[in-house]
């Protein structure tokens, strides 16, 4: 338990030193050739604002707003739209692994398939897709089924986070579908039917838990993967969120601060997962 | 093992629609002269005007076409070169300077745990927004070629994938060093690079080809997404549309292109961003065809060759008929 919190420490002090470099990169080019001085003032100026949250200004049309306030709506809204979604997708992803499971395998074969071939769609293509069913669907009936553009003072969570959690559902479904089968192969299993229990009890109360670790191991790949829909989602539905006003601002401190304000609560969720885990299973 | 992917049905399935896809679009372009079919009107048969450009998708306009009329079928078979192209080029420099970076990382030892904490930032970005914030201020300074902008993006692609591709490698490479048979080729007294070369490599193979694939799988996502985002290859030009007003019209047809210049015409003629984001789905689809190739392949061992029948495995020992007994001592020997 203290190597994981000491390694986890460590990890967070260098991310956010990372995420600092990365942020600092527009100071590196002045126009297209290196600037390695200017790179230095650059990080040593991003250090110094961060530490000084409150300088940060935000230019809108109608002039410079310091950025505070008013930015934890915007990404507690980000937040909100992002775990939910993540959450989302895997109670999905669960429901949908235990009803394939108990499906006959000539058709758990094809849906294996199908879910392969749906994994691939990129993310755009459903963001599009859901926006045009929504339109059409409009002219057709005159029926709005969802407000599909959020104004500015107006939050839309539905839309956003349906488009959001399709993929993710995808490919966390294919994780446990692969992973349910590798572990009905070990002896544990042949040791829990032979003392006579259930099928569903098996896998409900030995195999799934397993199965989630491995859920949990690919967690990271499986966030930074929604935080690019996320920035496609809030582009293609018009959504204020915290993409959004890096995109618009332009300005390395804002992208820095955002970063580091995305980067608190998934690596806290990470922390919790490895914990979780080193109590359940004893790994590190 | 790797000899065994042509034999893979996944494999082959998107190898053929990739390869089919370039060949077609070389035929247009050399073929055809990459000429692309542009008529603002249909006329009737009295030679009337009957339908004005943007045409919805039918039998003549496969995709539909754009406001000039331009038929969209042909500018995405035109443009698959350069996209697909693109991907395939920027993937192998990713893959090759990675592959460099992992035998870098392979002997780093103590700094190792700080490269990989650092690198692990890249995990919080979305690699979209990085490229967009750095290069977007940058590609609208008008005292660059466009060649110059091209080869700044395309470098800054290739950049930000390096460090994690790199540890990716690393732990392949680690997790081939752990086998039974290197220890025995240390325990034999091989050197390190004749190790590597003969024992790691052979391994390591595979395993690069698949990172290759998902590199080329990524790289077109980002493709897209900097699509949406209104940075993209193949340059622009503005087209005077009327007299009014012009839009911005991609010069090399590519898709990310294609996408970004018809994005504003989405409500008036949505097919216009809709195929060009359909190809980019069905080419990634392919791709990941060929990965669930590779994977499955090199589970399989390696196929035995064929064995030779009875009749030709007979022992070749030419029979002495005629001498059939002779002494050792009168046997001339050497």
């Amino acid at each position: 338990m203290p190597y994981i919190l000491k390694d986890s420490f460590l990890s967070m002090i260098l991310s956010i030193i990372g995420i600092i470099l990365l942020g600092s990169v527009p100071y590196m080019f002045s126009g297209m050739t290196f600037n390695t001085s200017g790179y230095l003032d650059g990080i040593t100026e991003m250090f110094r604002v961060m530490l000084n949250p409150e300088e940060i200004m935000y230019f809108a049309e109608s002039g410079p707003y310091p950025l505070f306030p008013s930015m934890w709506g915007i990404y507690g809204y980000s937040v909100t739209i992002l775990f939910a979604a993540f959450f989302i997708a895997i109670i999905v992803a669960l429901m949908f692994a235990l009803f394939i499971f108990m499906l006959p395998s000539g058709l758990k074969n094809r849906i294996r398939v199908f879910s392969f071939v749906f994994e691939s769609i990129p993310d755009v293509l459903i963001a599009i897709g859901i926006q045009f069913f929504i339109v059409w669907f409009f002219k057709k009936t005159n029926i709005l089924l969802f407000q599909i553009v959020s104004l500015y003072d107006q939050k839309t969570y539905f839309v956003p986070i349906l488009c959001l959690s399709i993929l993710p559902t995808f490919l966390i479904l294919r994780i446990l579908l692969l992973n349910i089968e590798e572990e009905y192969e070990k002896l544990y299993v042949d040791t829990a039917r032979s003392k006579g229990m259930g099928r569903f009890r098996i896998l409900w109360r030995h195999v799934l838990p397993n199965t989630l670790l491995s859920v949990f191991h690919q967690s990271r790949n499986i966030l930074w993967f929604m935080l690019s829909n996320l920035l496609m989602i809030e582009f293609l539905f018009n959504i204020y969120g915290i993409t959004s006003l890096i995109r618009t601002s332009g300005n390395p401190a804002v992208f820095t601060i955002s970063m580091l304000l995305l980067f608190v609560p998934m690596f806290l969720f990470f922390t919790l997962l490895r914990v979780i885990t080193f109590k359940w299973v004893g790994e590190k | 093992m790797i000899k065994n992917i042509w034999k893979d049905r996944f494999f082959i399935v998107g190898f053929l629609f990739v390869f089919g896809l370039l060949m077609a679009s070389f035929y247009h372009q050399i073929v055809l002269d990459n000429e692309i079919y542009e008529e603002q009107y249909i006329y009737d048969e009295e030679g009337m005007p009957k339908e004005k450009a943007p045409f919805e998708p039918s039998s003549h306009y496969w995709f539909g076409s754009d406001r000039m009329g331009a038929d969209l079928f042909s500018q995405i078979i035109s443009g698959a070169k350069y996209t697909l192209g693109f991907a395939l080029v920027v993937s192998l420099l990713r893959v090759g300077l990675s592959f460099i970076g992992s035998f870098l990382l392979w002997r780093a030892g103590r700094v190792m745990p700080f490269i990989k904490g650092l690198s692990q930032s890249f995990y919080y970005i979305p690699s979209a927004l990085l490229i967009f914030f750095v290069v977007g201020p940058i590609i609208q300074l008008e005292n660059y070629t466009f060649w110059e902008k091209a080869f700044f993006e395309m470098l800054l692609i290739i950049a930000i994938a390096v460090p994690n591709t790199s540890i990716l490698i690393k732990e392949e490479i680690n997790l081939i060093e752990k086998e039974e048979f290197i220890t025995s080729a240390k325990l034999m007294g091989g050197s390190r690079l004749r190790i590597l070369a003969k024992h790691i490599l052979p391994h390591l193979w595979p395993k690069l080809l698949l990172v290759y694939v998902q590199q080329v799988i990524a790289v077109l996502l980002l493709l897209a997404h900097l699509g949406i985002l209104g940075v993209f290859f193949g340059g622009t030009t503005m087209r005077e549309f009327t007299n009014e007003y012009e839009i911005p019209v991609s010069d090399s047809n590519e898709w990310s292109g294609l996408i970004g210049g018809y994005y504003y015409q989405l409500r008036l003629a949505p097919w216009l961003v809709f195929f060009p984001v359909f190809s980019f789905a069905a080419v990634i689809l392919a791709f990941n065809f060929m990965a669930e190739g590779i994977k499955r392949s090199a589970n399989k061992l390696p196929i035995p060759k064929t064995v030779k029948s009875k009749g030709e495995r007979k022992p070749n020992i030419s029979l002495v008929e005629n001498k059939s007994f002779v002494f050792l001592s009168q046997k001339k020997t050497g």
